[in-house]
């Protein structure tokens, strides 16, 4: 018993650290320095006042985040430099969201993440964004009026998959082993500044006008760990068709009746597969993709007579409507830039792991010439409250 | 030392064995006059009065004249004996130790002059409390008598419980100055001898001078002294005591105070009560599991608290995490010694509220606690989530059913945190790992402390864990006691054949 | 404890499956330390379906000497000094573990949640507290162990349930892409850590149903083998190639669960579960090298051995490994699994060789009595946990 006594205090508390004098960061950006090709870092950190339940409903007056900025050869270092700037520790644990500038992702990300995945404090969850057109630094300053951290509201958006029509929620985990796994380009999910005309915002604000906000939409993808391009969101959803990842979006189609209104059809469930045939040495890839749906918004009037036709014609204008997003998507990532991102070749290897070890070495050169056949089942389940639409008499 | 068969020597040696003390009665009687002298000795407040007055003097005064003409004293005190002294119990004395203790217990004694033996009458009757609710495991639905100071009310209390007469009660006395009277008491056949037999040998081994606590009587027979834990279990309902008797369990009763000890006691009888199985058992179920999360609660939440949030940030959720961030700004000390300092004011307002007079008590306890403890959040001392902690911290120690087991774990409490102030979530694993092997190896007069969860017995976990249907209950603590067989099969209500409303 | 000690079927079970468990919540090797994690859960596979025979052998073999433990059937059967070296290597091949243990506990805090804190701090006091246990006896392990395991393995499939939304079956495939031959060296991890059980021949003694060990040993098998190959398939469906990146598999894994936006980082579970395992584990160890060491050398009480070899446990720890890696390098196939392996299977089969050969051992009863009191077993003399006077406890509970 004296032993343990004289050893547990003995040990004393090295790992102890009280919580208010921790900085919660709750993004983090990486940026290269363009003449010193060394990296930036950057943290968002919440002021732990703006989220305390305290009741305050309205807005407070102050900013409710600093961000801090070093440079340092590597990412540790830059991020050591932080800590000179800051009165508090830094504490990556609560992290969301890893922005990486555009510049930097071009240049590889590869000598980025490794500290971040080796540090014990973040998590393998945080989303992974790339900022097209400007720096993650500038992102990281920008906020949003609705919810005064932004990184919570934005984390909430991806992971809910409601951001809207073209967004893809990218993990790190996902990009990393992305970048492990053969026959896989990773992608990220692009985000943008949106530059505010202050005073045309609905909402008071009591800030000092709000300068931008961020906004996430489209796809980044990349070659190995380099940035080579973008998706713009319709194209993102046709990846997000392939890999299975649409959660719930809104397909317009024009109104079977010809009058040029439009019918929306809201995606209630969408499924995918992917069947790699590797007869001979050229392979071709079917993909199968199975769509539910719900009739959401009807512009015209359709005679309930002719319900059952309409809906057949209307499901056929969705399949058309998903394939042609899907072919959009595959030409602009086959032919344009090159990058598998749908797996097919992690397909190949997944099937058939002799024939992609032949066909290994020259994939790059093979994969913008795989045909790919697409096939789409679209069924139209529901149609809200309302059977039919307003007839106006 | 036996009587002497002067009277006025008895009188002598009584007056000398009790002093100068106001509350011996000698009084003279004659009983008739040509018989020989008498001599009534009792303790005045000890005994009931008006009884000595009807039952002994006046019964002597009714004596008939033939009896009354005896002169031999032998005879008379047989006479007096058989026929005339209106009490329950006439019992003859010889010696003066018995004399004594009867004397000490409420009899009243008749001495007559050139007879060494004297007649001790059964005329107690002292001032005792009122048979009342048990001011400390009250409860809504079940009986409400509880023990009294007095051990033959007590022994009653229990005896009308169980009108078989496999109840039995082994006396004792313990103690030099106090001559406590003590009964063990236990089901026959139902209770294993070897326990009953280790019992009896631990109380008569006890040489202490005296006894005015069941408490006193716990510490010296009890397995392992040195644990924090009671390995006995001690109440003031009948109820409770009645059914552990009924499991098979050991009693001991001791007068002058209304708290019995049951014996062997493992951990989960202390989690329960009595309630439990005078509602419905999915009632009895959930109360349980309440207890238990209790238990854990008011033993390990604020070190666990102290442990998140000074080692471990990253495992509260963000919200809660910069939630607390904001309300520790600003307060001067750890958060270490934030809790220290809010679990010690805790036991202090608890233990004053204890000692203050009734009337203000309960209010210096709850207003004491949150109205303080709000004041000095207010004022930045402490941050009012540590507050929140401390409180319920406290409050669960409260639902556990049994003091003793409550007191306990608020000690265990402050080990506890000092280890998870010092080595996080490791500290605190640390020292339940200790306590955990400290529990694991308790026993209780040879019963393992943590049965029935281990050694598992499948029938014990039934009735600890869940409260299982009384149609259900059909085993007897294995270790404890013999015989299975407390239920008759299919006793599980049903409707009648052909559908209910016939 | 005096003589009457037990330990029941269910303990044993839990003794075993608490102690494979300890390691795969911390490092699971068979995944950390391979080269191809994709195949690790034939590999699994594999060292428990050869781990089920090897216990049934184990078990028998102690029958054979009912009461016994293997420092006395050893010398029996293979003459004193034989006996005395074999039980030895016996002795070293545990006392290693427990200190090996307790680096890897150091270690993974250190790796994890409390970088700051030097690994020898925690190491030390998981050597003391296992070290009170073992002094307690082996009854109040088995007891702790009992309480402990239900918990253990519910929370631990917890954790590998709760990130489902992680985990990709197409992580999981190709399958043996390569053929089944270069999956199989791996298997030696699993099979030298499930060997690990060989540790029963010091506790058959206590057993109360000494003719069920085979019984007891298996079910140790199936139900470590059916997690283990649980936690192969989850971690390596969560995290793809990158796998065995992961020094800490089980715990990263918990770290990135994310339920419902509350319910996230749950690594306080794998935490958890391996400080409690680790002490049983460590206990368990020191508890049969002592009490093995008091047979060797004719000592009347294991007791005194307990803490000393705590100490020179903890002493040996640092040396043992230079740094983590040296550690992970340890454990994967061809280092530590190898020796083990070769150990067990060796003195497996030197035994049993000794034993059809010389004779010796008779066949125990297939009798359904509880073991009797009074086989010699590694006594405790002096006072016991309640001391004289109180007139002992009850014998035979």
């Amino acid at each position: 018993m004296l032993i343990l006594a004289i050893l547990v205090t003995a040990s004393g508390c090295w790992s102890s650290k009280e919580i208010d004098v921790l900085a919660f960061a709750t993004s983090a950006g990486v940026d290269r320095n363009a003449e010193t090709d060394s990296p930036i870092v950057t943290v968002r950190i919440v002021k732990p006042e703006a989220i305390a339940t305290g009741g305050q409903v309205g807005l407070s007056p102050e900013r409710a985040f600093w961000t801090v900025s070093s440079e340092g050869r590597t990412v540790f270092e830059a991020t050591r430099n932080l800590l000179q700037l800051s009165p508090k520790r830094i504490f990556g644990g609560h992290g969301r969201l890893l922005v990486i500038g555009e510049d930097a992702a071009r240049q590889g990300v590869q000598a980025y993440l490794d500290f971040i995945d080796r540090d014990g404090e973040t998590r393998r969850a945080v989303h992974m964004l790339i900022v097209r057109g400007e720096t993650a630094q500038k992102f990281l300053e920008a906020e949003f009026e609705l919810s005064p951290a932004a990184d919570l509201g934005l984390e909430t958006q991806l992971a809910g998959g409601r951001a809207g029509m073209g967004t893809i929620a990218v993990t790190l985990n996902e990009f990393l082993i992305a970048l492990e796994t053969p026959g896989l380009e990773p992608v990220a999910s692009a985000a943008e500044i949106v530059v505010k005309i202050p005073g045309g915002i609905a909402g008071e604000v009591e800030r000092s006008e709000v300068k931008s906000s961020p906004q996430v939409g489209g796809t980044a993808v990349f070659r190995g760990d380099r940035l080579v391009g973008w998706l713009d969101p319709l194209d993102t959803r046709g990846l997000m068709w392939v890999t299975g990842r649409v959660v719930s979006t809104v397909v317009v189609v024009p109104c079977p009746t010809g009058d040029g209104e439009d019918v929306t059809l809201e995606i209630l469930k969408a499924k995918a597969k992917m069947e790699v045939d590797v007869r001979g040495d050229s392979p071709t890839v079917s993909v199968f993709v199975d769509v539910g749906a719900a009739l959401a918004e009807l512009e015209a009037y359709i005679n309930p007579l002719d319900w059952p036709g309409s809906v057949d014609q209307l499901q056929a204008l969705l399949a058309d409507a998903v394939e042609g997003e899907i072919r959009s998507c595959l030409h602009k990532c086959q032919v344009e830039l090159g990058a598998d991102v749908f797996g097919f070749g992690a397909a190949i290897y997944r099937s058939s792991p002799a024939v992609w070890r032949r066909i290994e070495g020259s994939w790059d050169d093979m994969f913008p010439l795989v045909p790919v056949r697409i096939s789409v089942r679209a069924e139209i389940r529901r149609s809200g409250v309302s059977g039919r639409s307003l007839r106006i008499r | 030392m036996p009587l002497a068969r002067s009277l006025i020597e008895n009188r002598a040696a009584l007056a000398g064995a009790f002093g100068n003390s106001p509350d011996l009665v000698l009084r003279d009687l004659q009983l008739s006059p040509q018989g020989p002298e008498g001599l009534l000795v009792c303790l005045n407040g000890l005994v009931e009065a008006s009884l000595v007055g009807s039952s002994v003097i006046e019964a002597i005064s009714l004596m008939d004249q033939e009896d009354a003409a005896l002169t031999d004293p032998a005879k008379l005190l047989e006479a007096l004996r058989l026929r005339y002294l209106a009490t329950t119990e006439v019992v003859e004395v010889s010696s003066m130790r018995p004399l004594l203790r009867r004397l000490t217990s409420g009899s009243c004694v008749l001495l007559l002059d050139r007879s060494a033996t004297g007649l001790a009458v059964h005329t107690a009757g002292w001032r005792e409390r009122r048979i009342d609710d048990s001011p400390s495991e009250s409860t809504i639905r079940g009986p409400r008598d509880s023990f009294i100071e007095t051990l033959d009310a007590n022994v009653a209390m229990i005896r009308r419980r169980f009108r078989h007469p496999s109840l039995r009660f082994e006396p004792l006395v313990v103690g030099r100055a106090t001559q406590t009277d003590i009964v063990v008491a236990h089901l026959l056949g139902i209770a294993r001898e070897s326990i009953v037999k280790e019992v009896l040998t631990r109380l008569r081994r006890i040489d202490i001078d005296g006894i005015l606590e069941s408490g006193y009587i716990e510490e010296l027979i009890e397995d392992q002294p040195l644990s924090p834990f009671p390995q006995i279990l001690r109440t003031d309902r009948p109820d409770r005591v009645a059914a552990a008797l009924l499991e098979g369990r050991v009693a001991v009763l001791v007068d002058g105070t209304p708290f019995a000890l049951v014996m062997p006691a493992t951990i989960t009888m202390f989690l329960t009560s009595p309630e439990d199985y005078y509602d419905r058992w999915p009632v009895g179920t959930f109360l349980r599991l309440v207890r238990y999360a209790a238990f854990a609660v008011s033993m390990a939440l604020p070190s666990l608290y102290v442990a998140l949030t000074t080692f471990h940030q990253e495992m509260l959720p963000t919200p809660l995490a910069l939630s607390i961030a904001a309300q520790r700004r600003g307060v001067p000390v750890p958060a270490i010694v934030e809790a220290f300092l809010l679990e010690l004011a805790f036991e202090l307002f608890r233990e004053a509220g204890l000692r203050l007079p009734r009337i203000i008590g309960p209010a210096i306890t709850i207003a004491g606690t949150l109205v303080i403890g709000e004041a000095a959040a207010r004022a930045g001392l402490v941050s009012p989530v540590m507050v929140v902690a401390v409180a319920l911290t406290g409050i669960s120690s409260f639902a556990i059913p049994v003091y003793s087991m409550g007191i306990s774990i608020r000690l265990i409490r402050f080990p506890l945190l000092l280890l998870s102030a010092l080595m996080g979530l490791f500290g605190l694993a640390t020292g339940l790992s200790l306590l955990l092997i400290h529990v694991c190896s308790l026993r209780s007069f040879g019963v393992p402390y943590t049965s029935p969860f281990s050694p598992l017995t499948p029938g014990g976990v039934r009735d600890s864990v869940v409260r299982a249907p009384i149609w259900a209950h059909d085993r007897r603590p294995e270790l404890v006691a013999h015989a299975k067989g407390r239920v008759a099969a299919r006793q599980m209500p049903r409707p009648p054949k052909g559908g209910p409303g016939r | 404890m005096t003589d009457g000690q037990q330990l029941s079927g269910r303990q044993l079970v839990a003794l075993l499956v608490l102690m494979r468990l300890e390691v795969a919540t911390i490092i699971l090797p068979s995944v950390s330390c391979v080269d191809q994690p994709r195949e690790s859960w034939v590999a699994a596979l594999a060292g428990t379906l050869a781990a089920v025979p090897f216990g049934l052998l184990v078990a028998a073999l102690a029958r054979r000497f009912p009461g016994q433990t293997v420092v006395q059937f050893g010398r029996a059967m293979l003459g004193r000094l034989a006996g005395t070296f074999v039980a030895f290597v016996y002795v070293v091949f545990f006392f290693l573990i427990a200190s090996s243990v307790s680096r890897e506990v150091g270690e993974a805090y250190v790796a994890s949640a409390m970088p700051e804190t030097p690994w020898f701090a925690f190491a030390a006091v998981v050597l003391a507290v296992a070290a009170v246990a073992a002094a307690s006896g082996i009854e109040v392990i088995g007891r702790a162990a009992e309480l402990l395991v239900v918990a253990a393995l519910a929370l631990f499939i917890t954790v590998l349930v709760l990130p489902l939304d992680m985990m990709r079956i197409s992580n999981l495939l190709p399958v043996l892409e390569r053929g089944l031959a270069p999956a199989l060296p791996a298997s030696l991890i699993s099979f030298g850590l499930f060997g690990e059980m060989i540790a029963g021949w010091m506790l058959a003694p206590y057993l109360d149903y000494p003719h069920k060990m085979g019984k007891y040993l298996v079910s140790y098998v199936v139900i470590s083998g059916v997690v283990l190959i649980a936690a192969i398939l989850a971690v390596v469906a969560a995290f793809g190639p990158t796998a065995n990146s992961r020094i800490l598999p089980v715990y990263n894994l918990a770290r990135n669960v994310s339920v419902a936006r509350f319910l996230e980082r749950v690594e306080m579970i794998p935490l958890a579960i391996w400080t409690f395992a680790a002490w049983v584990k460590i206990g368990l160890f020191l508890w049969v090298s002592a009490a093995a060491i008091s047979q060797i050398a004719g000592l009347k009480d294991y007791r005194p051995l307990v803490f000393p070899l705590a100490f020179l446990a903890a002493a040996v720890s640092p040396v043992l490994h230079e740094d983590l890696f040296g550690l992970l390098d340890y454990l994967s196939w061809d280092n530590w699994p190898v020796y083990a392996c070769t150990l067990q299977v060796t003195l497996l089969a030197v035994l049993w060789g000794a034993a059809l050969l010389r004779g010796g051992g008779g066949k125990a009863g297939r009798s359904e009595t509880k073991r009797a009191e009074g086989h010699a077993r590694p006594g405790r003399g002096g006072t016991g946990q309640r001391p004289a006077k109180k007139g002992g406890h009850t014998p035979g509970n």
